[in-house]
C-alpha cells in the first residue's frame, strides 16, 4: 500500500496555461505532496491565490501529550513519523502537559516551555501558540510576551478556564491583533452539557465582533457542527472555522462550505487523542472542488499566518 | 486519478454500513445508488448493511423486508443484508428467523437505541438461537458521540460485563462488535476477544496510531473494516489503515481489510 505522502496524490495535467509557470507551479505542489486542479493553476497565474502557489497540507491542531515519549522531543518524532505517512508538512501545536481546566501560571508556564522545547526540536516542521488563562490577565500579557515577542510562537490557545465572551479576555485579543497573532478559541455545545468555562461559537463570535482588527478560529465547530454553523452565520468574516476534534461526521466540510465558503475553513486534526486519517477524511472524503480542499488543508492558515511569520522572518 | 482521491484498496470487505436515512439529518450517501457507487469506488467486494430505519422503527419485520428487497434490487452482489433485531419488541424471535429463512448471514443488535441489555434472557436466548442457526451477531456498540447526539434522544451506554460471562458458554457463536472504540476500552476487548470467537471493527476506533495498537491488544486476526458509512465518511475507515500501515504490515492490512471478514463468514461446526 502506498503511504499518503507526497507521491500519493496524483498530478493533474492542466492544458493550454504558461507552460514554465504551470511546469513551477505543478512541480512545487506535487513536491508538496498535493497536486493541482486546473482551476487552481489557473488561479495561481492569474494571481488570485498567491498564497496557494506550493501548496501545502497544515495541520492547525496538534497536541503532544497524547504521542509516545515522555519529552517534548520524544513526543514530536513520533508525531512527525506519522505526518510524514499521512503527506503533512506543518503542524501547529500548543499545550503540553499535565492539562488543568483552570490552570495554575506556574502550570500555564511549564506548559508554554514543552511547547517552546518543542519547536527548537523541529522548527522547520512545528509552529506552536501560546497556552494562556485568562483568569490571569498580567500573566497572560507577560506569556504573550514571553512566548510571541520574545519567543517563536505565532498565536494564541484559549482553552475552558473562562467563557469567552468576557470582558477580561479583551486585553488578550488587543495585544493579539496588534502583533497578528491568530486566537485559537476552544468552542463546543454539547449536548451533555458544556463546562463551566467551556466557550460556544456564539460566544466567540460576541468576541470576535468587539475586535475587528482580530484573527480568530472558532474551534472544533462547536463539536455539534450543525449548532455550530448556525452561529457562525452572523460572525464577522475574519472568524474562522475550524474542524478538528470530532467524530468524522459525513457532510460537515460540504455544509460549511456551503455556509461560509471554503476560504473560512480550517482543517487541524487535533492529534494525537484523534487519528490524524479520520480529521483528514472530513476533507478529503468531501464532495467539493480540489481548490476548496487546498484552501482548507493549508491555504487558508497560512493566509492568517502569514503577516506574523513574515515579520518573524519565518517564512520558508 | 483525480487530484485529492484517496487511492483505494485492492480488495475491502466492509462490515459496518447503513442504508436509508439517519434519523437526524441527511447525509451525502443515503441513497442505495450514491451509496454503491462511492463503494464501488473505493473496491468494496461486499458491505454487510442493516438499514437506519432499524434503530427508531418498531415494525421491524418491514424494515428487514425493505432491506432484502433493496439488497436483492439494486445491491449489485455487493449489498449483504443484515437483518435488525430488537429484543425490547415482543415477538422479536419471528424478526431473528425472517433473517435466517431468508438467507442473512447475521443479524444486528442496537442496545444502546433499544435500550436492551446483555444481562436479560433475552440476549442469552438470541444468543443460543445464532449459534444453533450458524448467524453473526452484530452488537452494535454506538452510532453517535453522545456529545453531539439531538438533546431529545439519547443512546445508552452498553453494560459489557454479561457478556463477557456470557459469551464462553456459546463455542460456536461468532461475534461481531462494531463501533468499539469508545464504548469498549482495549482491555475489555482483549478480555472479549479471549472469551470466544469475539471480532472487532475499526469504525470509531480514534487516536493516532490506534487502529494499531487496538489490534495489538485483541490480535490482528480479530480486527475487521467496518467504516461506520454513511454517516462517517467512507475515508475516514481507509485512511487509518494507511495511518496505521507500519504497524501493522502488509499482512496484517491484508487480513483487517479483508481476510478476517471471510473468516468471521465461515461458520464453526462443532
Amino acid at each position: 500500500m502506498r503511504a499518503i505522502s507526497r507521491h500519493c496524490f496524483s498530478s493533474s495535467d492542466p492544458p493550454g496555461q504558461e507552460k514554465v509557470q504551470r511546469r513551477t507551479l505543478l512541480k512545487s505542489a506535487v513536491l508538496a505532496g498535493i497536486s493541482l486542479s486546473l482551476e487552481h493553476v489557473q488561479d495561481a497565474i492569474a494571481g488570485k491565490s498567491s498564497d496557494l502557489d506550493e501548496p501545502e497540507i497544515w495541520d492547525s491542531h496538534i497536541h503532544l501529550s497524547s504521542f509516545a515519549g515522555t519529552t517534548p522531543e520524544a513526543k514530536v518524532d513520533s508525531l512527525l513519523a506519522y505526518a510524514d505517512v499521512m503527506g503533512i508538512s506543518r503542524l501547529i501545536t500548543f499545550m503540553g502537559w499535565p492539562w488543568a481546566a483552570r490552570p495554575t501560571p506556574e502550570n500555564v508556564r511549564s506548559q508554554n516551555d514543552q511547547v517552546l522545547q518543542a519547536l527548537r526540536h523541529a522548527p522547520k516542521r512545528l509552529l506552536g501558540y501560546v497556552y494562556l488563562n485568562p483568569a490571569d490577565g498580567p500573566g497572560s500579557l507577560d506569556e504573550i510576551q514571553r512566548c510571541i515577542v520574545d519567543g517563536p510562537m505565532v498565536g494564541i490557545k484559549l482553552w475552558v478556564a473562562e467563557r469567552c465572551d468576557q470582558k477580561l479576555l479583551d486585553p488578550i485579543l488587543s495585544q493579539a491583533a496588534r502583533l497578528n497573532a491568530v486566537v485559537y478559541q476552544h468552542t463546543w455545545i454539547k449536548s451533555t452539557g458544556n463546562q463551566p468555562g467551556e466557550s460556544t461559537p456564539a460566544e466567540l463570535v460576541e468576541l470576535a465582533r468587539r475586535h475587528p482588527g482580530s484573527s480568530s478560529i472558532c474551534g472544533h465547530s462547536g463539536g455539534n457542527w450543525e449548532l455550530g454553523l448556525r452561529a457562525m452565520r452572523t460572525a464577522p468574516p475574519y472568524l474562522q472555522f475550524e474542524i478538528a476534534g470530532s467524530d468524522p461526521t459525513a457532510g460537515i466540510t460540504e455544509r460549511a462550505v456551503r455556509e461560509l465558503g471554503a476560504e473560512r475553513i480550517i482543517y487541524g486534526s487535533d492529534a494525537g487523542g484523534r487519528s490524524l486519517a479520520t480529521q483528514l477524511s472530513k476533507i478529503l472524503g468531501a464532495e467539493i472542488s480540489d481548490t476548496e480542499k487546498a484552501l482548507i488543508l493549508g491555504g487558508n492558515i497560512r493566509r492568517l499566518l502569514t503577516p506574523i511569520l513574515r515579520q518573524k522572518g519565518m517564512l520558508s | 486519478m483525480p487530484p485529492f482521491a484517496v487511492p483505494p484498496l485492492s480488495r475491502l470487505i466492509d462490515v459496518h454500513v447503513h442504508l436509508d436515512q439517519w434519523p437526524f439529518r441527511r447525509l451525502p450517501h443515503d441513497t442505495t445508488a450514491a451509496l454503491l457507487s462511492k463503494l464501488r469506488k473505493q473496491n468494496v467486494t461486499a458491505a454487510w448493511v442493516c438499514s437506519y430505519d432499524a434503530l427508531l422503527h418498531r415494525d421491524l419485520k418491514a424494515v428487514n423486508e425493505r432491506l432484502l428487497e433493496s439488497c436483492g434490487k439494486s445491491g449489485q452482489d455487493i449489498l449483504k443484508p443484515v437483518g435488525a433485531v430488537n429484543l425490547t419488541l415482543s415477538g422479536w424471535e419471528l424478526d431473528a428467523e425472517y433473517c435466517w429463512k431468508s438467507g442473512m448471514h447475521g443479524v444486528r443488535i442496537y442496545p444502546g437505541y433499544h435500550l436492551s441489555d446483555l444481562d436479560d434472557g433475552r440476549f442469552s436466548a438470541l444468543c443460543e438461537f445464532c449459534q444453533e442457526k450458524n448467524l453473526i451477531l452484530q452488537i452494535v456498540a454506538g452510532l453517535e458521540d453522545s456529545r453531539t447526539e439531538h438533546p431529545q434522544f439519547a443512546s445508552r451506554l452498553m453494560e459489557l460485563k454479561p457478556a463477557l460471562e456470557l459469551i464462553p458458554k456459546y463455542p460456536r457463536l461468532r461475534i461481531l462488535f462494531s463501533n468499539p472504540g469508545r464504548e469498549i476500552s482495549q482491555g475489555v476487548a482483549a478480555r472479549l476477544s479471549k472469551a470466544g470467537h469475539v471480532y472487532f471493527d475499526l469504525g470509531m476506533i480514534e487516536q493516532t496510531g490506534g487502529v494499531a495498537a487496538y489490534a495489538h491488544a485483541v490480535s490482528q486476526e480479530r480486527l475487521v473494516f467496518g467504516s461506520h458509512f454513511p454517516f462517517f465518511y467512507f475515508e475516514a475507515s481507509l485512511l487509518k489503515l494507511r495511518e496505521n500501515e507500519e504497524a501493522l504490515g502488509q499482512q496484517g492490512l491484508d487480513r483487517v481489510a479483508f481476510q478476517n471478514a471471510e473468516q468471521l463468514l465461515q461458520r464453526i461446526d462443532g
